[in-house]
């Protein structure tokens, strides 16, 4: 294959994902947020890498750094500072390749682990599926937070910890629906054609199944995204995120509440600028939900 | 009798998904690094060598893993989770077991709230699709499960304590006010409202309001979006149009036919609401300082009391397990095609 | 006789996303007391349109009607909705093609069937002594109701009904449904029935019985029946008198033998070739060339004329209007113009 046509069929597909996304109202400020999202996360990861502060101020300032202790919102300090002087837009800033990225890496996992093992379920059908079903339901019935508590608690917290829990609760649902879109396709006529002709399952899986389940799966993706950085956020809550000093939105609002009556706005900012990241990706997804016509 | 077999499937495979779990807290209590016995005590064991030593010995730690296995088992089977170091040594059963009623009063009362409320909006937003009422709803909700437990908590606190001040902002109870009856059903509210004992009942009631009020909050979105795009597909169905064909006003056709119809998807629903419920209850008790099983969950992660830890898991996890076969049960009974089929 | 159901003018137009459809275009119409009416045609010719206006069923959102549609002296189109309503079921009844998915999954037949009973008798005023609404979860009929069912079921000769009225519709065969679907139209005993398609989801041998039924009602029970259906065949078994549409317009409108012998429109023709005879003459089937016409593009010509072997000029310039060619037939064609 020509690799010149190859990278037209990205850049369009790309360019047609966009377009995708953008339709309709809902899904335009949904994008619009996590666009937003998603660059603060690679600037700041970039910046973190090449050891470059692109924060206003740093996030984790040595004592003579610091500015003055518990300021309120204000042109120098948008989200005021905390109780050891640190600036708390900065801190959330820096937060965010963690906080906000870890629902793509838990969603991607889930998606690729479920979607393979419910596709080959849904096509192959028979004993397999019963078993991969069974496999399925005894993970579906783990109560996701609880596993990942226990697992930090054991562990340790950190953000690998708390993936590795994540990704291996959470993929069940991806399974269960990719069987369901994979026993709609299953039975169409060229799947059967496929097999006739002595295809292996496992490409058919590939090439046929996997295409055409992947838009409801997808959208279920998109707007799981969200539920993760909001399980995520109460996993840092418990305590059980990144090692002090580094700052985690979840873990900002527990260490915060202390002074809830005096400064609220250091509780209240990160639960907030969650709940945007949140809504952001709810949006998003309703929005591809409901051009693309799907349920 | 078809019925029958699916039901007893059902509560088998949830017999062997709680073993499972069992299973599986019994394997992450042995990979706790560091010394078992440490682990099991708490930091203070170093300090009484001998004591931990017939600790060791009492609960089987020196021994091969099959044999703990075997010994963990028999011992949850009797109710014993071993002993909480984070309470003082005290068994992890009798902790929970006072526990575990004041959590399950708010998880109850929030469920109420949230399948009322759920359930009134999404009739209202089916009715009124896509006008100005159905958004308005939409963006209620969406605030609602998109924010975390804690917050919308911490949003109703500050409210509540700083604006309201007539709702108490922490504890079950106002201990110098009242104080509870003693215990028949466990559950205080119930026990003191047998007993006669209505200041309790009021007190500890309105301590329940802010807690539960939260949790719905956060959770009620769930049920409004089913019960919404379920009744709108069912308004599409062909019953409804024969429904209609025979003069019924639509009133009638909305609640006799359409609304029974909806509600079945709202079953499957429920106990995913009661698993959002339960879990959201470790950080909604720890905000308002309910001492219920979620804080107490909360305090033993922050104490690294680990037999705590494992044994409110493995109890939550129950409870959810139990939510999900109740729900299938209820399922089978009110679909007649599973019921006679 | 005088006409139970008068449409003068009679148009249905939907709004969509393509544009405007004219799914009813100027019908004209009568059906007469205790007749059996037979709508014919294909798909998208406007006969479900047609039952769903005379009932009244139609979206309220996206239809919009103009002409009169005349029921007993009443103008139908005129009509709020609350009135409406108040014909529906008592004086005009449907049943519609599915029969599974038109009653509810939830419900028993007796309950569904003792629903349209205590309408009737709300509407008639006389409400039954001690009859609760509708039994609700606690599952037992008031005797005298039940009695009633059981006589409804009688009526459309479903065996067993004390059986019957228990049962959930997913556990009574195809050709049952159906027959229980007609009984809960007549527990009104509405002056009409609008049959939408009542045996395509049959197979042949139901159908017949079905198709016998309904013939039996019209002719003990007196009710008007108008039967919509896109089988030419099955109108030929029960139908007094053949209506043929094409794109939302009346084509030919006959008595059943007049329709069979003396097809006059070239579509009624077409149709008629279409049907396998089964003998052992016919080599191929012939369908009629062409396709249905876009209904949002608006045309003042003749529907048909691209289809049609006997085109004139004049067909692609006017729309032929129904015109009296016998006794009792009229046909809008240019051929029979004078």
């Amino acid at each position: 294959m020509d690799t010149a046509n190859l990278r037209v069929g990205i850049g369009k597909r790309v360019r047609e994902a966009i377009n995708l996304m953008t339709r309709n109202a809902e899904s335009k400020i949904g994008f619009t947020i996590v666009l937003i999202f998603v660059v603060t996360a690679i600037v700041m990861e970039a910046s973190a890498l090449l050891n470059i502060q692109f924060t206003p101020y740093p996030a984790n300032p040595l004592p003579n750094q610091a500015s003055a202790i518990l300021l309120p919102p204000s042109l120098f300090h948008p989200f005021g500072t905390d109780n050891l002087g640190r600036d708390v837009f900065s801190r959330i800033l820096v937060a965010t390749p963690y906080d906000f990225m870890i629902g793509f890496v838990v969603v991607g996992t889930a998606v690729v682990i479920g979607g393979l093992l419910g596709g080959l379920a849904g096509l192959r059908g028979g004993l397999l599926d019963e078993f991969l079903m069974r496999f399925t339901d005894i993970f579906f019935a783990l109560p996701v937070l609880l596993i990942a508590i226990v697992v930090g608690a054991i562990l340790g917290g950190g953000i690998i910890n708390m993936s590795i829990a994540l990704m291996i609760t959470w993929w069940p649902p991806y399974a269960r629906l990719a069987r369901g879109e994979s026993l709609k396709v299953a039975h169409q006529n060229y799947i059967e054609a496929a097999r006739i002709s002595g295809q292996k399952s496992h490409r058919i899986l590939l090439r046929h199944v996997i295409p055409n389940i992947s838009g409801t799966l997808l959208v279920y993706a998109t707007l799981d995204i969200g539920t993760v950085i909001l399980v995520y956020s109460g996993l840092t809550f418990l305590g059980l995120g990144n090692r002090p000093p580094a700052p985690d939105w979840g873990q900002m609002v527990a260490a915060y509440n202390g002074w809830l009556l005096t400064d609220p706005w250091l509780a209240l900012i990160p639960g907030l600028i969650i709940s945007v990241g949140v809504i952001g990706f709810s949006l998003l997804g309703d929005g591809i939900k409901d051009t693309m016509g799907i349920r | 009798m078809n019925l029958l077999r699916f039901l007893l499937r059902r509560l088998a495979f949830a017999v062997f998904v709680l073993f499972c779990v069992l299973t599986l807290t019994f394997v992450l209590s042995h990979l706790i690094p560091g010394d078992v016995i440490q682990a099991w005590l708490g930091k203070e064991a170093a300090l009484y060598p001998s004591v931990a030593k017939l600790y060791a010995a009492k609960y089987h730690l020196n021994d091969p893993v099959y044999v703990q296995y075997v010994y963990y088992l028999a011992g949850m089977l009797q109710g014993n989770l071993g002993i909480s170091p984070s309470r003082g040594f005290v068994p992890v059963t009798s902790v929970i077991a006072q526990t575990l009623p004041l959590t399950l009063q708010i998880v109850l009362l929030a469920f109420v709230i949230c399948v009322v409320l759920g359930l009134a909006l999404g009739i209202l937003a089916a009715r009124y699709r896509n006008t100005p009422v159905d958004t308005l709803i939409r963006v209620f909700y969406l605030a609602g499960y998109s924010s975390p437990p804690y917050f919308i908590g911490i949003v109703i606190l500050v409210i509540a304590s700083l604006y309201l001040r007539i709702l108490p902002t922490g504890g079950a109870y106002d201990p110098l006010l009242v104080s509870p009856s003693s215990s028949i059903t466990g559950f205080p509210i119930f026990d003191a409202l047998i007993q006669g004992n209505f200041s309790f009942v009021e007190n500890a009631s309105i301590h329940l309001i802010l807690p539960s009020l939260t949790l719905a909050l956060v959770t009620f979105g769930v049920i409004t979006r089913v019960a919404r795009s379920s009744l709108l597909d069912v308004m599409q169905m062909d019953y409804i149009r024969t429904a209609r064909s025979k003069g019924l006003d639509e009133g009638t056709v909305f609640y006799r036919h359409a609304l029974p119809n909806a509600a079945i998807s709202l079953i499957t629903i429920s106990s995913l609401v009661m698993t959002f419920l339960l879990t959201g209850s470790v950080f909604v008790e720890y905000l308002f300082s309910y001492p219920g099983m979620g804080h107490y969950a909360y305090t033993a992660l922050q104490g690294s009391d680990y037999p705590a830890i494992m044994a409110t898991v493995f109890v939550f996890a129950a409870i959810i397990i139990t939510t999900n076969l109740v729900a299938d049960i209820l399922y089978a009974l009110v679909d007649p095609e599973i019921r006679l089929g | 006789m005088k006409p139970v159901l008068e449409l003068t003018d009679f148009s249905v137009y939907y709004r969509t996303s393509g544009g405007e459809v004219r799914a009813l275009d100027s019908v004209n119409l009568k059906v007469n007391e205790k007749e059996f009416i037979a709508i014919v045609g294909e798909s998208g010719c406007g006969k479900t349109t047609l039952g769903l206006a005379a009932i009244g069923l139609l979206p309220p959102k996206f239809a919009t009607i103009a002409g009169g549609i005349v029921y007993k002296g009443v103008d139908l189109a005129k009509l709020g909705p609350d009135q409406m309503k108040k014909y529906r079921g008592s004086e005009i009844g449907m049943i519609f093609q599915e029969p599974l998915t038109s009653l509810n999954p939830l419900r028993r037949i007796g309950e569904q069937i003792g629903e349209a009973i205590v309408l009737r008798n709300q509407k008639s005023g006389s409400a039954m002594k001690g009859a609760p609404k509708v039994p609700g979860r606690k599952w037992k009929l008031p005797p005298r109701l039940k009695s009633e069912v059981e006589q409804m079921l009688t009526i459309v000769r479903i065996p067993d009904p004390d059986h019957i009225i228990d049962r959930y519709p997913f556990e009574l065969s195809g050709g049952m449904r159906q027959r229980v679907m007609i009984a809960m139209a007549l527990s009104q005993q509405p002056e009409l029935l609008i049959a939408d398609e009542p045996t395509t989801a049959l197979d042949v041998t139901t159908q017949a019985q079905v198709l016998k039924l309904m013939k039996e009602i019209k002719d003990k029970l007196g009710t008007t029946i108008m039967l919509v259906t896109h089988d030419l065949a099955v109108a030929s078994q029960v139908a007094d008198r053949v209506v043929v549409m094409y794109a939302g317009q009346v084509v030919e409108d006959a008595e059943v033998h007049e329709i069979f012998s003396q097809p006059k429109h070239p579509y009624t023709q077409g149709l008629l070739a279409c049907i396998p005879t089964g003998s052992r003459d016919s080599k191929r089937l012939t369908p009629i060339k062409g396709m249905i016409p876009d209904l949002t593009l608006r045309k003042d010509w003749c529907q048909f004329q691209p289809r049609c072997p006997y085109a004139m000029q004049l067909c692609s310039e006017k729309v032929p209007l129904l015109t009296d060619v016998g006794k009792d037939h009229r046909v809008a064609c240019f051929l029979y113009d004078k």
